[in-house]
């Protein structure tokens, strides 16, 4: 029953937020032809929200493909020094509560 | 170093007892039987090889994280359940270092059977056409960012429950794996959630970025991968395991056990 009262609620929700897939056809040729145009003269920004170019998606996988291909070695090199740093200045912290530890121990030891 | 190394063999003993390898070795024939499936359907394309390496590496990938985020998110709590961390406590090893321990003994079952599975790819591609060995660099990959998921979960559980440590851990995994292209196309383009994006964008700053072991792309298409590559991406995992166990060693330091 509560399943049934959720789905209820989610479903029209979910088809409110589904953004209408643009029909195939000769417009679409255009606005291809037309995004890659634009984009040879660095021209137009690509926007999710026009509908009347749809190639945009295509730009969206060519820049996800790209990230694919993987991570820069010097970007790499520069996001390990994040960490590593933390965990080193971490350390005195760590060594700090744990000699407080021993401390307590011994205190409660007869 | 010993007593890291002690009770990483027992952990790994203990995992072997839950009969966690038997997953492995089922997903092992999956992956030796999937080339053949894929060549099947192929109806005589070429494409078979890059098709099954894709599917391959793809059922690797979520295999790895899903084991981390189970055995990681369970090892401590399962242990102070059981009262079996007590007799370990009461020994003079430092509590960082049992952690390591744990750490450490899942981490070696989790990447044996990564490269396990990927051998058994491997073999099943070389049965059709020729043995390909950069599906381990793949795996080395897969296997280092399950590493870094089983060091997080394992930080999460010294401050929560299994379940919530195994849910921030999936957490840690999405917004760390997400791509720059989502952000920027469905929540700011689209959806006009410049907040939501902003907070994705602020937060990947503070979060292991997952995408630097994710090689699957290039080796599905042959694209050849630097060797000093493998070398930065393990130093940068590495730095999180080392950040998630002393942030985990802090608070288990604090803990009344």
């Amino acid at each position: 029953m509560r399943i049934c009262l959720v789905l209820f609620c989610l479903l029209p929700w979910l088809a409110w937020a589904q953004t209408p897939t643009p029909e195939p056809g000769s417009e679409k040729e255009q606005a291809v032809r037309k995004i890659i145009g634009s984009q040879e003269d660095d021209e137009a920004v690509p926007s999710a929200k026009d509908m009347s170019k749809p190639a945009v998606f295509g730009i969206m996988i060519a820049s996800q493909q790209r990230e694919r291909l993987g991570t820069q070695i010097i970007v790499i090199k520069r996001a390990s020094l994040m960490p590593w740093i933390f965990s080193l200045l971490l350390l005195p912290v760590y060594l700090h509560i744990a000699r407080r530890r021993g401390f307590r121990i011994k205190a409660k030891t007869p | 170093m010993r007593a890291i190394w002690e009770i990483g063999r027992l952990q790994l003993l203990e995992n072997l007892r839950r009969q966690v390898h038997l997953v492995t070795i089922f997903m092992a024939f999956l992956m030796l039987a999937l080339p053949a499936y894929v060549n099947t359907f192929s109806m005589g394309l070429q494409a078979f090889e890059v098709a099954a390496k894709d599917f391959g590496l793809t059922l690797l990938s979520y295999y790895g994280v899903a084991m981390a985020l189970m055995l990681g998110s369970s090892v401590v709590p399962r242990d102070i359940e059981r009262k079996t961390i007590y007799p370990l406590l009461a020994r003079p090893v430092a509590r960082v270092s049992y952690l390591a321990g744990q750490f450490l003994g899942t981490s070696i079952l989790l990447v044996g059977s990564m490269f396990l599975l990927a051998t058994a790819l491997a073999l099943g591609i070389a049965g059709l056409s020729s043995f390909d060995a950069t599906i381990y660099a793949a795996a080395l990959g897969y296997s280092l960012e399950c590493t870094v998921l089983v060091a997080a979960c394992l930080c999460f559980s010294t401050l929560a429950s299994p379940p919530l440590a195994g849910v921030m851990g999936f957490f840690l995994y999405v917004v760390g794996g997400l791509s720059t292209a989502f952000t920027q196309f469905f929540l700011r383009e689209d959806r006009d959630n410049d907040t939501l994006a902003n907070l994705v964008d602020g937060s990947k700053n503070f979060l292991p970025n997952f995408q630097v072991f994710r090689l699957k792309y290039p080796v599905v298409h042959n694209i050849p991968i630097d060797p000093a590559y493998h070398g930065y991406e393990f130093i940068y995992a590495m730095g999180w395991v080392a950040l998630f166990l002393m942030l985990a060693g802090i608070r288990f330091e604090k803990r009344d056990l």
